[in-house]
């Protein structure tokens, strides 16, 4: 039995938020159908068995139809392997979801319900079982519940939620689980969805369990390389093989810029930033340290020297002026005694308060000066 | 702090040069282009460095230009110094990037000292800052004066420009840049922005803009989002609806399959029947056989044929016939004629007939006429009478002289003219009277208080004594502080110099001793200078003691002058407060504004009251016009019908007597009109009578004449009729009669002639037709009509057979529709046995599969019609991931636009307040010192210099002994030029915090200064000297003749 393992796609999300420019957005949208479509076509060209998605394959509030005609076309290009969809929480198996009103080819099996499905397959001997969200949060958790028969047949399940074990800190918990409980008697795979990242759950028991992680990174926090699964069960045991699926990179560098006196050196330090070839970058770039006003001053000429290189390059300034504040304070003058006052203000004041003080700081010094400070936030490029 | 020596190994031009400097002013001298700046600018970077940034190694400009000129020579030099409290240290760089170093080294102590003082981030040490007590960029700007500093001074914003000079040196250390400037640029910065809330085309007022219209747009799509889903509902039930009409039309599709195969069979037994009656109809054709060729095309031929003949021989009869009946009908007529007899009547002419009736018209119109015109003339006589009663029963307005309502309007509009004026008179009247009233209220507080009329100078007097004396307040107060001043220098330096002459003079006691009693002259000598020590330094404390005694003395008459004038000004400000209070005014300038409204009052009261007079004088005689007037009218209305009760009633009063005036003018007009029209009457009424009797006359003239002709013409029945008009219409009824009869007997014979031509034409056609009838018969083989009619008979039956033979054909083939009946035979026996009752005939399936087709296609129409207007909706709406993606993007941008806005907005709160403290604290001390170092450079031409707390500067001008705040005009150049360099001394010494001396570096500042002012300015340098070092660069000659003359040193380049 070989299949392919995938989960997390969030067709039709929203990129707001992410620090994207206006419409580019559709760009990363189309770039997760056509990852999602570079997955069937290889699940044809291995050829799998089945393919299994462990949920929020689209975003139910805000899916097309555009995209459920893709979903079905694609669907329909894959057949006749049979492909297993278990709702999650972000596409939730709903009546006004397009899971329930609308047709779907033949090939694609949907679970609708919140408890264990069992789904046998006609080609092997492998029987499928799967859940549903029945809405953004699953109204009964069905992990621990599942009773496999003994029939002599390969079980594999497919499901949506947030391993204890593995949860990412601060992040909310759906249909929880503990692993140990969900690796049930009999069960050769466990295909999961929900964390972005792929993890190998492993533990004191026979299941096989894993997270495919997102196809494509969808936030600057999904860094690096994305993957899919791909799964071969027999009586022998169950072999996983991570291939890279994602077509866009998400990565962030910071540069120190302490050390540059032009702008053509942060440019270099930009294009010298690791990547891979075959893949495109959307790269963040803070860049931090004391440096002069040339450097900081010609942050849009360093974002559109650099751009052409990068699927979308965000720069972040977080350099702080090659100055001594305290030193400034020392002596008699006004200038002086103003940044005495504020860098006490800097001092004692709260966090979030406190990038508007040092921004007023610089303003007042430069003020001070007639030197010129560029406007954050007047052009973004 | 003063410099000892300089030594530069290599700097700009000058290699391997060292130059040793005095304390006090020098003048280091040299034509341009010897490196007197380049020697300012060593000194700087000696204590300061070459950095132009405090954390990073980033060199300023002049680390270039002042690199040596000698290829090879060591870029850098040493500094000696010495601060106040005796340390000397000597500072060592190399300026070179490569090998850059810097060491400080304790000549005192003798030890590196470099460690000791902090580090910047940029790794210079801070040892000028920790002994001057001034950063780099205060130290360059103020203790450097610099030659640039002063060009450009002189025109006539001179003070703004100092003033803004000093702003920079108090705010930022330099001279270009202060808290105003800041301010304005931070303000621009804002305004670059935009301000949220305000409308512009700035960025964030823009951003803000476009985010609610993304709010709007956002709104609008999620609206149609939900407009969509509904349609979607609607869709899908649409949806469901197709799906079971095709289930149905699927079911019926069905039911009419087995109706299909029940008709085959039906169709099957039909053309079996069909078939059989087709081989009939063949056998009946071949038995009439004979008759197939007879011409039955040619039937209506012969039949029309022998209708004609039978047509023309009934035609013929007719006429003979019609002939005969002609021929007696003469007969009767002829018969009839000369029985009556035919008489012999002549015609006449009409035109007597209408010349009779003309005659009788006009006659009887005549005549209506004149019973008209005898009515008529009655009727004018009785409305003549009635015209006359009503004229007698009015007034007689005869008596009244020229147009009685003109008159009367003329009097009614005088009277009511006359009671206008008597009302807007007593009017007036009371407007004055209430404004008499008025003006004694106003005047009534300021009699109250001036009782006097030079009240209001004495006051202006006394205020300007009281203003006099808080000048005069003010002045003593900056003497004494002058006078404190000069008394703590004096108090400072007395304690030193008397232990250095107590300590002297006990060495000299002692020498003087020691040599006395060891009998050792050389103790002598160090005894004498001992001596002479004391002597000095008890001179010194002698004219200390005696300045500070000078100052006290001075200082107790400043205080005694002050307490004087404090006594006076609070004397002069109470009498003063306590008259301002009974007038209820705070000051002098408003007591002057009242009395001066006071005396434009009491002006217009007496103006007021004469005119009050005049006017109730006016009203009485108006009063008296009015009252004299009315007794008048009342008589006259009297005379008129009319009594008048009151004023008010003489207008309705003349308009009655108009009224009545118009109903005598109308009456006695009608009577007029009706008195004429009755004579007119009378005169048409005889005319009338005369024409009647001669239309008479001449009608029966015309009917004599007329029976004369009738009898003429041989109507004898003339004298038989009453009129002559009654007689010619009895002629002409006679004479109609007889030539009727005339008439009818010419028809008859006509008919008769007309008949005979036809019958011979009848008789010749009846023959034609009878020829071609025998004709047709003998074609077919028969003689007669009748043996014609049945071989017809047979023919056609022949060929009724024959069309049924064919229809049947037809019909059998329609119905296999191009089947052979075997292949029908064989589809049958393949169906097999029917299916059983289908419950549906096919009509019913054919009806229901119509409707259900209709049905489909319906709703098929109406889910494409849904379709496509859900997908029109949708066209041009952008989805909610763009709009929320685009407003998120906009949104931060905002976000950060507006923490711009607020940090500018707090750093210029923030500067704006350290700045006010700033100037408002060092601004006293600076006016105090500049004011001094000003007097002793002018020597007193201008002794006070005013400083606001916002650094603006006043002078007090000589010719006017005023604080001047726009002086400009009256200043020279060089009187400028010394006002700047006395602030930027008093900046001197008024910026440095830790109290060390502040050695100044002046390049060539006196350009604009006369021979006289450069020496007092030298000599307040010479001064300024003994606590300062002052280093002096110049290229001019004299002022080095006039430094030499004060004992400066000179340093010749």
């Amino acid at each position: 039995m070989r299949f392919v393992h995938t989960a997390d796609n969030h067709l039709d999300e929203c990129f707001a938020g992410a620090g994207f420019p206006p419409h580019f957005g559709n760009r990363r949208r189309q770039s997760l159908r056509d990852v999602l479509a570079g997955i069937l076509a290889r699940a044809q060209a291995w050829p799998a068995d089945a393919v299994l998605i462990a949920g929020d394959l689209f975003e139910h509030a805000r899916v097309s139809r555009d995209t459920y005609s893709f979903l079905y076309d694609a669907f329909a290009r894959t057949a006749p392997i049979p492909i297993f969809v278990a709702p999650g929480n972000h596409d939730p198996y709903v009546a006004d979801s397009i899971y329930a009103k609308e047709p779907w080819p033949e090939n694609v099996f949907i679970f609708s319900r919140p408890e264990w499905t069992a789904c046998p397959l006609d080609t092997v001997p492998v029987t499928i079982h799967g859940f549903a969200f029945d809405g953004p949060d699953i109204s009964r958790n069905p992990f621990g519940t599942l009773r496999i028969p003994q029939d002599g047949r390969i079980h594999i399940a497919v499901g949506h939620g947030s391993e204890a074990n593995h949860r990412p800190e601060g992040q909310k918990e759906y249909a929880p689980f503990r692993a140990a409980d969900a690796a049930v008697e009999g069960l050769a795979y466990l295909a999961l969805g929900h964390f972005h990242n792929p993890i190998a759950i492993e533990g004191d028991f026979a299941t096989c369990m894993h997270y495919s992680g997102a196809p494509e990174g969808h936030r600057f926090k999904d860094e690096g390389p994305r993957y899919h699964l791909e799964v071969e069960v027999d009586r022998a045991g169950v072999q996983v093989r991570r291939v890279p699926s994602a077509r866009v990179h998400y990565s962030t560098h910071a540069i120190d810029c302490s050390a540059f006196t032009n702008t053509q050196q942060a440019i270099e330090a930009i294009r010298a930033l690791p990547r891979e070839e075959a893949v495109k970058h959307i790269v963040r770039v803070r860049l931090t340290g004391a440096c002069p006003p040339e450097v900081s001053a010609g942050l849009a000429a360093i974002r559109d020297a650099c751009a052409p290189d990068f699927e979308f390059l965000k720069i972040e300034d977080e350099t702080t002026a090659l100055e001594d504040y305290a030193e400034l304070a020392r002596g008699s003058t006004s200038l002086s005694a103003f940044l005495r006052r504020i860098n006490a203000e800097i001092a004692d004041a709260p966090a979030d308060s406190r990038a508007l003080l040092t921004r007023a700081r610089e303003a007042g010094l430069a003020a001070y000066r007639g030197a010129a400070l560029a406007i954050r936030g007047a052009d973004e490029g | 702090m003063r410099f000892l020596s300089l030594k530069l190994d290599g700097y700009g031009k000058f290699v391997g040069r060292e130059i040793a400097l005095q304390p006090g002013l020098q003048i280091v001298l040299g034509p341009n282009e010897q490196g007197k700046s380049t020697l300012c600018r060593f000194i700087g970077h000696m204590l300061y460095g070459q950095k132009r940034s405090e954390t990073a190694r980033l060199y300023e400009d002049e680390h270039e230009l002042r690199k040596p000129w000698q290829p090879g020579a060591p870029y850098g030099g040493r500094i000696v110094y010495e601060i106040d409290r005796g340390e000397r240290f000597e500072v060592a760089r190399n300026f070179s990037k490569r090998d850059e170093s810097v060491s400080v080294f304790s000549l005192t102590h003798g030890e590196e000292v470099t460690a000791r003082f902090e580090r910047q981030r940029n790794r210079e040490p801070l040892f000028a800052e920790a002994h001057l007590g001034l950063t780099k960029a205060v130290f360059l700007h103020t203790a450097t004066i610099s030659y640039l500093s002063l060009d450009g001074l002189g025109d006539e914003d001179a003070l703004g420009q100092i003033r803004e000079k000093l702003l920079s040196l108090a705010d930022s250390g330099d001279e270009e840049h202060s808290a105003e400037t800041a301010l304005a640029f931070l303000d621009e910065r804002i305004r670059a922005i935009g301000r949220p809330g305000v409308h512009s085309k700035r960025p964030l007022p823009t951003l803000r803009a476009r985010l609610a219209e993304l709010d709007d747009e956002l709104r609008a799509v999620r609206a149609l989002q939900a407009e969509l889903a509904e349609s979607e509902r609607e869709r899908l039930d649409l949806a469901a609806g197709v799906e079971a009409f095709r289930l149905r039309r699927h079911e019926l599709q069905a039911a009419m399959k087995d109706v299909d195969r029940a008709a085959r069979a039906r169709q099957l037994a039909e053309a079996e029947r069909l078939t059989e009656r087709l081989g009939k109809a063949t056998k009946h054709c071949f038995a009439l056989s004979a008759a197939r060729d007879f011409p039955l095309e040619k039937s209506p031929d012969v039949q029309r044929l022998d209708n004609r003949v039978a047509t023309a021989r009934a035609q013929l009869e007719r006429t003979e016939a019609e002939l005969d009946d002609l021929a007696g009908q003469m007969d009767a007529e002829s018969g009839r004629a000369g029985h009556e007899g035919l008489e012999d009547l002549a015609e006449l002419d009409e035109g007597w007939e209408a010349r009779l009736a003309d005659s009788e018209n006009r006659l009887a119109i005549a005549r209506k006429r004149y019973e008209d015109a005898e009515a008529s003339l009655a009727a004018a006589q009785s409305r003549a009478e009635e015209a006359k009663r009503q004229l007698d029963a009015l007034p007689d307005f005869s008596t009244v002289a020229g147009d009685p309502m003109e008159w009367l309007n003329q009097m009614a509009s005088t009277f009511e003219l006359k009671l206008r004026t008597r009302d807007a008179e007593r009017k007036e009247r009371a407007r004055l009277e209430a404004e008499v009233k008025k003006w004694e209220e106003s005047v009534a507080l300021p009699s109250a208080v001036f009782t006097d009329d030079s009240l209001v100078s004495e006051m202006r007097a006394r205020d300007d004594d009281v203003r006099l004396a808080e000048q005069r307040r003010e002045q003593a107060l900056t003497r004494l502080e002058m006078l404190r001043a000069t008394l703590g220098e004096h108090q400072a330096d007395l304690p030193g110099h008397r232990m250095l002459a107590l300590l002297l003079a006990a060495i000299a006691l002692g020498c003087l001793f020691a040599s006395y009693y060891r009998d050792d002259p050389g103790l002598t000598f160090p005894g004498l200078i001992a001596g002479l020590g004391v002597v000095y330094f008890f001179g010194k404390v002698m004219t200390n003691s005696a300045g500070a005694r000078r100052a006290r003395i001075k200082i107790g008459d400043v205080q005694a002058e002050l307490a004087s004038i404090e006594a006076g000004h609070a004397s002069g400000r109470g009498e003063l407060d306590a008259l301002l209070g009974k007038a209820q005014v705070d000051t002098v300038r408003e007591m002057e504004a009242l009395f001066e409204r006071f005396s434009e009052e009491r002006v217009n009261l007496d103006t007021v009251r004469a005119v009050y007079r005049d006017q109730a004088e006016r009203a009485r005689e108006e009063e008296e016009h009015v009252a004299a007037l009315f007794a008048s009218l009342r008589e006259t209305f009297a005379a008129l019908g009319e009594t008048l009760r009151g004023e008010e009633e003489v207008s309705e009063a003349a308009m009655r007597t108009v009224s009545r005036y118009q109903q005598y003018r109308d009456a006695k007009r009608r009577y007029a009109e009706n008195r004429d029209q009755a004579k007119q009457r009378e005169e048409e009424f005889a005319r009338l009578t005369e024409e009647v009797e001669r239309l008479r006359e001449e009608d029966a003239q015309c009917c004599l004449a007329a029976r004369r002709l009738l009898r003429d013409a041989g109507f004898a029945d003339e004298k038989k009729h009453a009129s002559a008009n009654s007689a010619f219409r009895a002629y002409r009824i006679r004479f109609a009669h007889v030539r009727q009869r005339r008439g009818r007997v010419d028809v008859l014979s006509e008919k008769r002639e007309a008949l005979t031509r036809r019958r011979e034409l009848e008789r010749a056609d009846l023959e034609k037709q009878d020829r071609e009838l025998k004709k047709c018969l003998a074609n077919v083989g028969v003689d007669s009509i009748e043996g014609w009619r049945a071989l017809e008979t047979q023919a056609r039956e022949y060929k009724e057979t024959w069309a049924e033979r064919t229809k049947l054909q037809e019909q059998i083939d329609a119905l296999l529709q191009g089947l052979e009946i075997e292949a029908l035979r064989a589809r049958v026996a393949a169906d097999g046995a029917p299916a059983g009752p289908v419950g549906l005939t096919e009509e019913a399936i054919e009806e229901e599969l119509a409707r259900v087709a209709s049905e489909l296609e319906g709703c098929e129409k109406r889910e494409h019609a849904l379709k496509l207007r859900m997908t029109e909706r949708l066209a041009g709406a952008r989805s909610l991931n763009e709009i929320e993606e685009e407003r998120a993007a906009l949104e931060a941008r905002a976000r950060a636009l507006e923490i711009e806005v607020e940090a500018a907005g707090y750093a210029a709160s923030l500067i704006e307040a350290i700045a006010r403290d700033k100037h408002a604290q060092i601004a006293p001390r600076l006016a105090a010192l500049a004011s001094a170092y000003l007097k002793e450079i002018t020597a007193g031409a201008y002794d006070e210099l005013g400083i606001s707390r916002d650094l603006r500067l006043t002078i007090r001008i000589p010719e006017t002994a005023q604080l001047n705040e726009d002086p400009e005009r009256r200043l020279s150049t060089g009187t400028v030029d010394q006002i700047y360099l006395a602030l930027r001394l008093a900046m001197v010494q008024s910026l440095g915090e830790t109290g060390e001396t502040i050695p100044m570096l002046l390049d060539d500042p006196f350009s604009n200064y006369d021979d006289e002012r450069l020496a007092h300015a030298l000599t307040l340098l010479m001064r300024l000297g003994e606590r300062a070092q002052i280093v002096l660069f110049t290229c001019r000659d004299d002022v080095g003749a006039a430094a030499r003359k004060l004992g400066a040193p000179i340093i010749d380049l």
